[in-house]
């Protein structure tokens, strides 16, 4: 049914749209911007990681700083290969 | 195929026009310039260095050599990001652990995962040992020792057995060939690392500490249940309700398995659990939620 391949290049797309997501624009007015989940909205839970919201702020964060070089290459890659190849 | 160090003597010996342009589209790859006939006849105007060893004449491309070259040197980048990470992936926790099975386990698994309505307990067995600093830590015990241990023994040879019934089933319809084998490979693959990709990332998310081959591990006990439920509807071809029936058991017995394995690992029973009463309903929702539709999603894809 789907294989390597498709499974790669929809990883690749969930990837580059996390990649994508402006932070002052769209996540810091939904509220989940990476400064804005830590400092506010405490009182009723312990601070840290251990709120579901906050790890995923956090995942969302990292993914995004961590990946967005290699995400580069990656996606130069995939379109020469694409054109290429088609 | 044309000897090139025969045509580059002949252009010295007629030393014609007629010749030189003669010569000059036979050899319309080669060098333009005039070279003596001793000199590697296989450069571009780009002087790509070559090996002169005797079997040169093998590529008388120029591109050919030079893809040669770069895809060596393309394989020992790879193989040098390799050996940098494969320490971090692979020996980073022992896996050889997870292999150390027996037969009566091996057995006593399969008739867990099967029919798991009669297993007393649950929770895995601690057995202290020592570690590097000789102080004596819990640590889980091997699969040798106790039932409810992962292993991945039974995980790699459901996924081989797999491969090689789907290929004996479609042989039997006739629709074989051996291309099959790499598409089944691939495909089952492809599901099983969308499986460990999802339990990885909800496990972060819900803030449990999981091991990755751990988790690997949980996540290829299913094939036993599809291997099963592909041999039903093969060999035993009656009525549909039947297959139906049997498989809806078999699926529903592979979640009560994973929902009581998996229970320890999301909700543990010690004391010093700090988890709040939300996060123990989350949790327990989420376990549900993987154990029964999640799994049942997967397999129906596999069967």
């Amino acid at each position: 049914m789907f294989g390597l391949g498709t499974l790669f290049y929809s990883c690749l797309f969930v990837v580059n749209a996390i990649a994508v997501l402006s932070e002052d624009r769209f996540l810091n007015r939904i509220g989940w911007g990476s400064s804005g989940a830590v400092a506010t909205g405490f009182e009723f839970q312990q601070p840290g990681d251990t709120n579901v919201k906050s790890r995923l702020v956090n995942l969302i964060s990292a993914t995004r700083t961590l990946l967005r070089i290699p995400l580069i290459a990656i996606n130069m890659v995939v379109i020469v290969y694409e054109l290429v190849l088609g | 195929m044309y000897n090139p160090y025969s045509n580059a003597g002949d252009a010295h010996q007629v030393n014609g026009h007629h010749a030189q342009q003669q010569q000059q589209q036979q050899q319309s790859q080669q060098q333009p310039f005039q070279q003596v006939p001793t000199h590697n006849p296989q450069f571009q105007a780009g002087g790509n260095p070559q090996l002169n060893v005797p079997f040169n004449n093998v590529f008388s491309d120029p591109r050919a050599t030079m893809g040669l070259q770069f895809s060596q040197s393309a394989i020992n980048a790879g193989q040098q990001y390799m050996q940098n990470n494969f320490s971090t992936i692979m020996h980073g926790q022992n896996i050889k652990t997870y292999f150390k099975v027996s037969n009566s386990y091996v057995w006593h698994k399969l008739y867990l995962i099967l029919l798991p309505y009669r297993n007393k307990t649950w929770a895995r067995v601690y057995r202290t040992s020592t570690d590097q600093n000789n102080n004596s830590i819990d640590v889980f015990a091997p699969p040798l020792e106790d039932v409810n241990a992962p292993d991945l023994y039974i995980p790699v040879m459901g996924y081989v057995t797999y491969i090689l019934l789907w290929a004996i089933f479609s042989g039997i319809k006739g629709s074989f060939h051996p291309e099959l084998l790499g598409y089944t490979a691939t495909r089952i693959l492809a599901l099983g690392v969308l499986d460990v990709l999802f339990l990885k990332i909800a496990l972060y998310t819900l803030s449990v500490e999981s091991k990755f081959w751990d988790v690997v591990a949980y996540s290829g006990y299913k094939f036993v249940s599809v291997l099963v439920i592909m041999l039903f509807k093969n060999i035993f071809q009656g009525s549909k309700v039947v297959y139906y029936l049997f498989s809806v058991g078999v699926l529903f017995s592979l979640g009560f398995f994973l929902m009581r394995s998996l229970r320890y690992v999301l909700l543990p029973s010690g004391g010093n659990s700090v988890v709040s009463h939300g996060q123990k309903k989350m949790r327990t929702n989420f376990l549900f939620l993987y154990s029964f539709p999640i799994q049942l999603f997967l397999a129906w894809l596999m069967i």
